[in-house]
């Protein structure tokens, strides 16, 4: 189910692709895989993704057994094995029979008699060794819960981590379009507004499907640098688009100059650096969607082949 | 696990009082009656999980019988280090009826005899389950039904139908990273959610 876990590799996510290899485990390979030596991971964060799984096990409607289940299972492991003989919880063994005889308990009175040591300094000692018994236990399971709890928070914080470095990431890309953004508009400025730049109007042509539409097109002075802007377009509908072309060379062959689509009252503005050589003319048409690389067939929306300086 | 505490259905036994991890370890030293104290505890969430499998109690019940059996043949290679005795024997029982329903195709007739069987499936009567079962089992669905619904899927066909993460990339017509992703999102928010109940099987 999983990859397998390279170097450098998150703890956390290290154990949870070991938990999640017991779900593609088949059979008795999957208990093994429960049980399987962890320990070069973090066995802590390993234990706590398996007892998550185990969980998912309550997401099911319980069943309650007929009756015969128990009886069936029970005589299953009676076949499979003679059952030892043992008493139960509340039966204490009964010290008659067994089979290694063991000496009759002596007093207290009689054991410190027999030792030289006084009963009350026995009992006194006995209750320190009880005493520090119960601080050790206490002491382990206090330190065993906050090794588990220092855990969680460990992951906690590798997760709010990773946040911030995705937060981060967004950040830096938002700021690099917004960059690339604005040195577009002060391309398209620095282009609109100097002395050498060439004005190119588009107007729709007496049998225009969309009469109300205008466009300039803004041309460098190196006639490669240009920047169109469209109004009053209408949107195409799903199966067509707007292509722009270029008609270039004395023949006015037109060459594509790109496609694009245009919402309701929406205002388009393209721009490239690049121009065909000798172009005549620009105009817009509307074409089928996937009908590019062939030249224009639709209606021509705009047109243009006036070319006007600013001054 | 101190399920035994609150367990009504426990309440006869001897070993009523002891822990999940105490059972198995009596199992080692072939203790039937510990093999009847977790059965009471655990038969029903077994049966659940390998009928939500397979479809068929009857086929449920092969799979707890078999599960029971190995747990009982295994209980010496059991180590509560590494699993809580119920998701010790929740992955035995996913993992026999998983193969189950591999090995006899049961796949195809369990629809059919889903149906059937609406009418005689067996549920507890009210009350008689434990309290705590019923808390941790609401808990459980609360969680995964805060998860995304694409998360919740992944993880139900991985968890419920055994399917690798390339056969859910088929099934659901996702890209095997995209399902990857889904998983490890699930699995971490899932055990987010879940660290009360987690912390008590630890």
């Amino acid at each position: 189910m999983t990859d397998e876990s390279g170097p450098g590799i998150d703890p956390d996510e290290e154990a949870l692709l070991r938990a999640l290899r017991v779900l593609e485990a088949e059979g008795r390979d999957a208990t093994e895989a429960l049980m399987e030596e962890a320990d070069e991971i973090d066995g802590v964060l390993l234990r706590r993704y398996l007892e998550a799984l185990g969980l998912l096990g309550f997401h099911a409607e319980p069943v309650e057994p007929t009756s015969k289940l128990e009886e069936r299972i029970l005589t299953a492991l009676a076949g499979n094995e003679t059952q030892r003989i043992e008493p139960g919880i509340a039966e204490m063994p009964d010290q008659r029979t067994s089979p290694d005889p063991i000496p009759p308990r002596s007093s207290p009175e009689a054991s410190s008699r027999s030792s030289g040591v006084p009963y009350w300094v026995a009992a006194v000692l006995a209750l320190l060794t009880v005493g520090l018994a119960g601080g050790l236990v206490w002491g382990s399971s206090q330190l065993s819960a906050q090794r588990e709890l220092l855990a969680e928070q460990e992951a906690a914080l590798r997760d709010l981590q990773r946040g911030l470095e995705e937060a981060r990431e967004q950040q830096s890309a938002l700021v690099a379009a917004n960059r690339r953004a604005l040195g577009e508009i002060e391309s398209r400025l620095g282009l609109v507004t100097d002395l050498s730049t060439e004005i190119c109007p588009l107007r729709p042509p007496s049998k225009s499907p969309i009469p109300e539409a205008r466009g300039v097109l803004y041309i460098a002075g190196d006639h490669q640098h240009w920047y169109l802007k469209v109004e009053g377009l209408e949107p195409p509908g799903e199966s067509r688009i707007y292509r722009l072309w270029f008609a270039a060379g004395a023949e006015q062959r037109p060459l594509d100059a790109g496609s694009f689509r245009v919402s309701e009252g929406e205002t388009v503005e393209l721009g490239s650096r690049t121009m065909p050589e000798e172009t005549r003319a620009a105009f817009i048409t509307m074409e089928p969607v996937g009908a590019e690389g062939e030249g224009p067939k639709g209606p021509v929306v705009l047109y243009g082949d006036e070319v006007m300086t600013v001054l | 696990m101190t399920s035994a505490d609150t367990d009504p259905l426990a309440s006869p036994s001897p070993l009523a009082g002891l822990e999940d991890a105490e059972l198995v370890q009596r199992m080692t030293a072939r203790r039937q009656d510990a093999v009847a104290e977790l059965y009471r505890r655990y038969a029903s969430l077994l049966l659940g999980v390998a009928r939500k499998i397979l479809g068929t109690t009857r086929d449920a019940e092969e799979v707890v019988q078999e599960t029971f059996v190995q747990a009982w043949e295994q209980a010496d290679q059991y180590d509560r280090r590494r699993a809580s005795p119920s998701t010790w024997l929740v992955m035995i029982a996913r993992s026999r009826a998983i193969d189950l329903l591999r090995s006899r195709e049961v796949r195809d007739r369990t629809a059919a005899e889903a149906g059937k069987e609406t009418r005689d499936l067996h549920t507890s009567p009210e009350g008689a389950r434990a309290v705590w079962y019923e808390e941790r089992r609401e808990r459980v669905r609360s969680a995964l039904n805060e998860l995304p619904t694409e998360q919740k899927e992944v993880l139900e066909l991985a968890f419920y139908q055994g399917m690798t993460q390339r056969e859910i990339a088929r099934e659901t017509d996702t890209p095997l990273g995209t399902v990857k992703t889904r998983t490890l999102l699930a699995m971490k928010k899932l055990r987010r959610e879940l660290r009360q109940e987690i912390r008590e099987l630890l």
